[in-house]
Order: C-alpha cells, then sequence, then structure tokens
C-alpha cells in the first residue's frame, strides 16, 4: 500500500541529492564518493551493518558534521555554498527524531514540542499551544502527558514527544534515527503505522536509518544499503531481493529477514 | 495522495492575508498567501477579531491560498469552533482535496480536565506542611543512610579482607594527596591574615607578642580544620556525587545491585574511608602551613625572628588545642563523604539531575560542617577543654 501513494521518479522532484560525499575520521574513511537521492514524498530506509556510518550520513546531511568533499542539496539549495539566511529556511524545513528522542530535559513535553514555535515564530501564546497539544494528539499521546518531563517518561513516549517536536514546524523532510530501536513490537508497529499515516496526510518526505526488517517491510518504498563506503544500491525489497551483494542477501535472507518477508507475505 | 502545494520547493515564506466581503447577511472571507506556521502571526489575530465581530454566518474560501499546513488548517478549525459555540455557522469552502483533508486532520484537542482535587484552602498552610514532612523525610532517609555505612563499616572492620584496597587507595590520592597544594596554600595565606591583623590590633594595647596565642587558638581550634573542610567538602562531596550519580544514570549501580553486589560497600565504603584517613592528615597540614604563614606575618609587622617565634609558640602552645582540632576531623570527613554518597545514589537516570544534586551536596555539606563545627565549639566550651 505504500508503494502506490508516491509519484513516479522524475529528475526534479529529488528532495535530497548527495554527491561524492567521502567522510572521514582520523585515518578511518566512513564514506567515500557517496551518492544518495532522497525523492520528495517517499519514506526511504537506510540499511547498513554497525560502524558503515549510517547515522554519520544522517548527520552529514543534517550539517552536523561536515563531509570533506562532495554536495549536499536539499530542496534545491546547496547547503555548502548558500548564504546563512536560505540555509537557515532550509533547517526549519527540516524535522528531525534523535535515537532517544534528544528531548530538553528541562523543559515539559508541552514546551519542548512549542519550543522551534517560540524560537522562530511570532504566532500567539494560546495557538502556539493549540498546535503543540494537536501534535501531540498526532502522535498518538493522551494530553494528560503534556506537563509531564522526559525524565518521567517511557523510551517509546519520549520518541512519540521527539516526533511531535520535530512535526511542529510542518517540515517538508523529517529524519529519522533508529525510530523503532527498543519499542516493543506492538509499539513499534503503531511507530511505524504512524510515519506511514503522517506522510500521507501531511505529504512528507522521510529518510529513517533502521534495523528493524519489519519496518522496512511495513513502510519504506525503498531501501538505500549502506556498505562498502558507498550507498551499495537503492531500490524497493523485492529489487534488492535479486541483488547478488552478499550482504543483501545475508540481510533479507538471513532468519530473521525471512521471518520478516514471510509475516509481509513478500518472500 | 502526495500534499505537495506547487510551491513546495520554494521555502521562502510569503504573507498571509484575507480579504472579506459582505454577501447580505453573510460575511465571505477570501483567504490568500501561504497560510503556514511561519507566516500566521498578526494575521490570525486579525482573522479572528474580524470574524468575531461579524454576527451572521461566515464563509472562508480557502482556494486562492498558495500553501496550507496542519498549523493553519487548526487556526481556522479553531475560529470555526469558536462561531459554533456562538451559534453562528462558519464554513470553510474549498475545492482542494488535499486543504480539505489537511482540514480533517488539524482538529484541535482539548485539554483534558484537570483532576478534581478542590484547592486547599489554606495554601501557605498546606506547603508549610509539605515541607515539613519532605524535610523530615529526607533527615530519615539520611540518617537511615548513615545507619547502612555504619554497619557496613563495622562489617569491614570484622573483615578487613573485604575491604577493596585498590578504590581506597585511589580515593586517598584523589581526595588527599592532590588536594594538599590547594589546602596548604590557602591555609597559609589565612595563618598569614589572621597573624597579622591580630598583631595590628593588638598593638594598640601593646600586647603585639600575643598575636602568636591568637595565631594559636584560632588556627589550631577553628581555621586549619575548618578551612580544609570547607576546601575537601568543595573539592569531593561533588566529585563523589558526580561520579556516583553518572553510574547511577548510566544504571551501572543497577547493575552491581543485581549482582547481589552493595553499592555501600563497594562506592561508599572506600570513599568514606579514603576521607577519614587523609582528612585529618590534611588538617595536620593545613596547620603546620598557618602556623608557618603566621609566622612569616608576625616576622615582617613584629620583626619577630624566625626561631623567637618558635620560641614563644613553645612556651604558649597547649596540646589541647591541637587535639580539639585534630578531634573534629573525622566527624567532618564522615559528614563530607556521607552527603556526597547520598547525593549521588539519589540521582534519577536524566542527566540533570546529576548536575543539580553535585551542587546540593556541596551547599549541604559546607552546611552541615559548619553546623557541627558551632556544636562542637559549644560542647568543647562547657566541658572546659
Amino acid at each position: 500500500m505504500a508503494a502506490s501513494t508516491i509519484e513516479q521518479p522524475t529528475a526534479n522532484n529529488v528532495l535530497v541529492r548527495l554527491r561524492g560525499i567521502t567522510n572521514r575520521f582520523g585515518r578511518n574513511t566512513v564514506h567515500e564518493n557517496l551518492d544518495l537521492d532522497i525523492r520528495k514524498g517517499e519514506i526511504l530506509g537506510l540499511i547498513g551493518g554497525s560502524g558503515t556510518g549510517k547515522s554519520v550520513l544522517l548527520r552529514t546531511i543534517i550539517g552536523l558534521n561536515k563531509q570533506q568533499n562532495g554536495s549536499i542539496e536539499i530542496m534545491g539549495v546547496n547547503m555548502d555554498t548558500a548564504t546563512e539566511a536560505t540555509k537557515a529556511k532550509v533547517r526549519n524545513s527540516w524535522g528531525v527524531l534523535f535515537q532517544d528522542g534528544a528531548l530538553f530535559s528541562s523543559l515539559s513535553v508541552l514546551d519542548n514540542i512549542q519550543f522551534p514555535l517560540r524560537e522562530f515564530t511570532h504566532i500567539s501564546p494560546a495557538l502556539r499551544e493549540s498546535i503543540a497539544r494537536m501534535k501531540l494528539h498526532m502522535v498518538g499521546l493522551p494530553q494528560d502527558a503534556a506537563p509531564k518531563f522526559p525524565g518521567d517518561l517511557s523510551g517509546g513516549m519520549r520518541k512519540r514527544v521527539g516526533l511531535a517536536r520535530a512535526l511542529v514546524m510542518d517540515p517538508f523532510l523529517l529524519l529519522l534515527d533508529e525510530p523503532t530501536a527498543g519499542l516493543d513490537p506492538v509499539g513499534a508497529a503503531a511507530f511505524d503505522q504512524l510515519v506511514l499515516t503522517l506522510r500521507n496526510s501531511l505529504g512528507l518526505t522521510v529518510c529513517m536509518v533502521t534495523h528493524d526488517l519489519d519496518s522496512l517491510y511495513a513502510i519504506c518504498d525503498r531501501v538505500a544499503v549502506l556498505a562498502d563506503k558507498k550507498i551499495l544500491a537503492v531500490d524497493t525489497i523485492p529489487k534488492l531481493l535479486d541483488n547478488p551483494y552478499p550482504w543483501i542477501q545475508e540481510y533479507f535472507k538471513g532468519p530473521r529477514g525471512r521471518a520478516a518477508a514471510f509475516g509481509k507475505g513478500v518472500a | 495522495m502526495s500534499f505537495s502545494s506547487p510551491s513546495q520547493n520554494e521555502p521562502s515564506p510569503k504573507v498571509a492575508a484575507f480579504t472579506t466581503q459582505l454577501q447580505g447577511n453573510t460575511l465571505a472571507i477570501t483567504l490568500t498567501g501561504e497560510w503556514v506556521v511561519s507566516s500566521l502571526c498578526g494575521v490570525e489575530e486579525a482573522l479572528n477579531t474580524k470574524a468575531l465581530g461579524h454576527t451572521g454566518p461566515l464563509k472562508v474560501l480557502l482556494d486562492n491560498i498558495t500553501r496550507l499546513d496542519t498549523a493553519g488548517a487548526l487556526c481556522l478549525n479553531i475560529l470555526a469552533l469558536v462561531k459554533k459555540q456562538q451559534g453562528q455557522p462558519l464554513e470553510l469552502l474549498t475545492q482542494h482535496q488535499n486543504y480539505q483533508q489537511l482540514l480533517v486532520a488539524s482538529q484541535p484537542v482539548e485539554e483534558e480536565s484537570k483532576d478534581s482535587k478542590s484547592p486547599s484552602r489554606f495554601p501557605a498552610l498546606e506547603n508549610l506542611g509539605k515541607l515539613v514532612s519532605s524535610t523530615l523525610w529526607v533527615f530519615g532517609h539520611q540518617l537511615a543512610f548513615f545507619g547502612h555505612f555504619c554497619t557496613t563499616f563495622v562489617h569491614l572492620i570484622a573483615n578487613p579482607r573485604r575491604m577493596r584496597l585498590t578504590p581506597l587507595v585511589f580515593h586517598m590520592e584523589q581526595t588527599g594527596l592532590r588536594t594538599v597544594p590547594i589546602v596548604a596554600l590557602l591555609t597559609f595565606l589565612i595563618g598569614m591574615v589572621v597573624a597579622y591583623m591580630g598583631a595590628e590590633e593588638l598593638a594598640r594595647f601593646g600586647a603585639q607578642v600575643f598575636a602568636v596565642n591568637l595565631l594559636e587558638v584560632t588556627v589550631m581550634r577553628e581555621m586549619g580544620v575548618l578551612i580544609t573542610s570547607i576546601v575537601v567538602a568543595g573539592r569531593s562531596s561533588s566529585s563523589f556525587t558526580a561520579q556516583i550519580g553518572a553510574m547511577v544514570s548510566n544504571e551501572e549501580v543497577a547493575a552491581l545491585r543485581s549482582m547481589g553486589l552493595d553499592p555501600m560497600e563497594l562506592l561508599v565504603a572506600p570513599r568514606v574511608i579514603a576521607l577519614l584517613i587523609t582528612l585529618p592528615l590534611l588538617v595536620f597540614i593545613a596547620n603546620i602551613m598557618a602556623l608557618a604563614g603566621g609566622a612569616l606575618a608576625i616576622w615582617y609587622s613584629m620583626d619577630l625572628s624566625f626561631m623567637a617565634f618558635v620560641d614563644r609558640f613553645h612556651s604558649i602552645a597547649q596540646i589541647k588545642n591541637f587535639f580539639v582540632g585534630m578531634v573534629k576531623s573525622p566527624f567532618f570527613a564522615i559528614i563530607i563523604g556521607i552527603v556526597g554518597c547520598y547525593q549521588g545514589l539519589n540521582a534519577s537516570r536524566s542527566a540533570e539531575s546529576v548536575g543539580f544534586l553535585t551542587t546540593k551536596s556541596v551547599v549541604e555539606s559546607i552546611f552541615l560542617v559548619i553546623v557541627l563545627d558551632a556544636m562542637f565549639a559549644i560542647f568543647f566550651t562547657t566541658i572546659g577543654i
């Protein structure tokens, strides 16, 4: 159902364009000459073994990690050459969910969600609170969570609040770092559905780093495989299953991959 | 079913605006521009004023806007809700399927009714009661913690082989050896100040030479031990809290407990015992340094040579003053160590709590050290030492 909702790929509906990205830490090269396109309206899964630099790639897109080489273009803006004002506009039009939510521990849930509104807009406090409460409702949390502090929340709730904060500025692009890691299967499936619903109703583009095979099968339109310091393949899962690269075969055809595929009736 | 509006690729904000037209009894409001979160400021209030000022049916036409997001849709929905509660219909009209769906998705959410607990009639009294009960609770808890430490300590004395030597020596180095320079310098300066001020004041009575007596009593009984304890409280109490607090928030302490190990024996005892050993040694060093500083000041201000100072000191010094100062130091060591470790173990999972508790442990340990010192002063005066 996920695949049917996206438009056919054309040259100019690429939202994020990475070209020739090279990341090096000391003598350790993480990415070399890496290319990746994220298309508008799709949910792209980013997979790869531990230590292949999935999170580094995400941080490079966000601009938290400066690449040694290559260019990043987001919504047609080159993030290396654009003026600070243009880059600020781009930064306001993406939402990022870090692994553990990265909530501000000194602010309540409601204040956490309102934080970007308070910083970047001048809308009235009453409407600000209404927006925050609506987002809280959208991510499936009860309103009585609003006055709580991040320390009082469970891991799954923290992720949902983090997602609400990422969504509050109505971003075009949503970047998720392992959104379902550490959630129970029911919670993880609900989170997957939530991302899918939000994409469908708000027209978001989503890029998620994940280890969760079930999420890949359930919601990702395409999956990018990070291995050998570059994106080895970007494709739909059925096509990736035919890819002869050993790691991909092991990933999807291993015991866990088979179980997830069986659950979805793909393999 | 992608809702990307045509201008999605250009994030340049275009102003939201509206025009109104009276059609008979109905006020038609045509919205233009981008009704998104970044452009709502001002225009939202203006729209509300206009719409709520009109008594009669309203129509809001959305077809001319270039972009809508959930915030814009929400503010229109809230307006519609308010008008509906006033008994006046407000229609949101649009041909765009995207906008219709956004309007459906962005409904205002009511804050859940606050719990029906009736507000207290005497809030000040209630707060006072809460403060008293929580203070008593904390006091009882700390007392229990101290008791637990005492039983562990006795247990360790009875079974010295259970004592962890490596952490003990490590903490002795951290809290003792590395504190020597700062304690030595500070007490040297304090000794100089006490002797110098004493000599200046006593010179008015021609009793300048009693500056040595003053120095002996002040330094040996109070200053040496108090200054050292305050420095150690600021330095070690905070680091105990930070170390143990970080371990708690990293679930290391929970891991220890799950293995059936007692954090009291593993974490608290080595730290407190290390302080118990090193603080008296530090006080001794502090006393010597303060006397040396005093000797220097007296030499400078009274032209009393160092050997003459030693002679004078030897003839007036009373050993009881030295012991009064030294006997306090183990008590202060226990207070500093216990408070630091107690606060550390109190940390929660959030990193913020560790920072908060570190401050708290420093303030509390210095406070308790000074209070106990005052109690000792009264006690020693009463028994006539």
